[in-house]
């Protein structure tokens, strides 16, 4: 049961990830690759709240998110005051600049060991309640996410992707929907990686990162449609289809190298695919 | 009686790098006017809409909308005080569908609460609204498909009653007839002649198309050079000689 408690665990988490993924990526068109550093940032400020300074569980998860919630408007800040490609280069570097950071600073983050021992709250002490939970989470974000589509929000985000100056020339600030999306991302990828945390009870560098990136990134370029259904329906896709190799006899220490590969061709087969698919270009042609 | 001033632009200067783009320009207009720029190409008249909409820095001078100066309003604070305008290459989202294209102008326009989407008063409104707008045009069969797939005609009509519900009063459009079909511009010409008329609003307008502005404006100014050249009534503009010197040289 432990497996597929796990496996139900990552699909939801996953969900509530890519739901800022594909409100960022997909439909706003901001290419905001710093998610895995949201996801690694909360998950380390709610352990070292309630290792290091003793916290309880719940208010070092609430303390993360407050944390996480500056940490997106810092975000937000420098996508408005540098370019589009700047920003891409930075969101992606700082990904190695968080974990760089995390290895030289080991009094405060575990280092390269890592933090152990890190506790849940009461109410999640099992597989089944952390299940429970992360499922509420997922459906609640995917309700959010639903009423964005359909409300003005919404349709200001996916005008933000074919043009700013339209979306101005309609009275809209595009830099107030960019920085509501940007911090709605960092959020819910902040809350994945809290959960997450709680799951595992372990934190070291390795914990998001590039693996994390790819992942998310995949579902989202699956997920182009403005649909929640879509955006489920590719974490469902691309959460399970490393699953696959377990039926295979591989060496268990290359499993994990397996699964990135696998993700890695996926995401170059997409972006060949699909990514043009949608595009205005080809419809008019 | 006196109309009012929609927009009054005094000693507009604006430089883009070492190029003065547009120089020492000086205009107004007045509500329910409709004022058409003309010029050679390169002679700073889009230019001109972006410093009037926000969208390019001016250098010195001063712009005003209905007597407010909005020289350090961005564009979407300008769009707020009743400017909208259209786009050269057509300012609808072609990733949208036509209805909410409109719905867009619309919650601009009213200021619609959040929610309005889960208000049936609020829906029904819209709706008739969209509705109307569309068949304005003959696109109601097009109202869930992506802007995208109409042509270039078309597109152009949407935009124009995208400009009519986003509820600005001052307009500003820019080469309306870029891209369209010799079959369509009168359609646009009704269009765009209805929003001042019908509608109230004050139109500027940049053209290529003499025959089509001459018979649509009520007053011409001829940029050259980003300088204001000749400025006078249709028929004045075109009697003038320094007009023919302007496209076809001395």
């Amino acid at each position: 049961m432990g497996y597929y408690f796990s496996v139900l665990i990552k699909v939801f988490i996953s969900t509530t990830q890519a739901i800022g993924a594909h409100l960022t990526l997909s439909m706003a068109g901001i290419f905001f690759l710093a998610i895995p550093v949201s996801y690694s940032f909360m998950a380390y400020v709610s352990a070292i709240a309630q290792r290091k300074f003793l916290f309880a569980p719940e208010w070092a998860f609430i303390i993360g998110l407050v944390l996480t919630f500056v940490l997106g408007l810092v975000l937000a800040y420098l996508y408005i005051k540098v370019s589009q490609e700047s920003f891409t280069v930075l969101t992606a570097a700082s990904i190695l600049g968080f974990e760089a950071f995390v290895k030289s600073f080991g009094d405060i983050t575990g280092g390269v060991l890592g933090i152990a021992g890190i506790m849940r709250p009461d109410f999640m002490r099992n597989l089944f309640s952390i299940m429970v939970i992360s499922g509420v989470i997922m459906i609640v974000m995917l309700i959010i996410e639903h009423l964005i589509f359909r409300s003005h929000l919404g349709r200001s985000i996916r005008g933000l992707k074919e043009s700013d100056v339209i979306l101005e020339s309609l009275g809209v600030s595009s830099n107030k929907i960019s920085t509501i999306i940007i911090v709605l991302a960092t959020m819910l990828s902040g809350i994945a990686g809290g959960m997450e945390v709680l799951r595992i009870q372990f934190l070291d560098p390795s914990f998001g990162g590039i693996p994390n990136l790819i992942l998310i990134a995949s579902i989202a370029i699956l997920a182009m449609k403005p649909s929640v259904k879509v955006v489920f329906g590719s974490t469902l896709f691309v959460v399970l289809l490393p699953e696959l190799l377990r039926f295979f006899e591989f060496n268990p220490l290359i499993m994990g190298h397996l699964r990135m590969l696998l993700y890695s061709l996926l995401l170059v087969v997409l972006i060949r695919n699909l990514s043009g698919k949608y595009s205005t270009a080809k419809r008019i042609v | 009686m006196k109309k009012e001033k929609v927009l009054s632009i005094e000693n507009l200067h604006v430089q883009l790098g070492s190029r003065m783009i547009n120089e020492d320009i000086c205009l107004d207009v007045y509500q329910g006017e409709i004022v058409g720029i003309v010029g050679p190409n390169g002679c700073g008249k889009t230019t001109f809409f972006n410093a009037i909409s926000g969208f390019a820095p001016i250098d010195t001078g001063s712009i005003l909308i209905k007597n407010v100066e909005v020289n350090n309003y961005s564009p979407h604070q300008r769009a707020k005080l009743g400017l909208s305008r259209s786009f050269q290459n057509v300012g609808v989202f072609k990733e949208l569908t036509l209805e909410e294209n409109l719905m867009m102008a619309i919650e601009h326009s009213l200021q619609l609460p959040w929610n309005w989407m889960l208000k049936k008063d609020y829906k029904k409104m819209v709706d008739q609204q969209i509705n109307e707008a569309l068949d304005n045009v003959d696109l109601s069969g097009h109202k869930y498909s992506l802007a995208g797939i109409l042509s270039g005609g078309q597109l152009r009509l949407l935009e124009m009653q995208k400009l009519r519900l986003s509820g600005g009063d001052l307009l500003l459009i820019d080469e309306p007839t870029a891209g369209v079909s010799p079959v369509l511009r009168n359609e646009l010409s009704n269009q765009i002649k209805g929003l001042c008329r019908d509608h109230g609003k004050t139109i500027v307008i940049i053209e290529h198309d003499l025959k089509f502005l001459f018979n649509l404006v009520d007053r011409v100014i001829v940029l050259v050079d980003g300088k204001k050249y000749i400025e006078g009534s249709p028929k004045a503009v075109q009697e003038d000689k320094r007009l023919k010197e302007v496209y076809f040289g001395a």
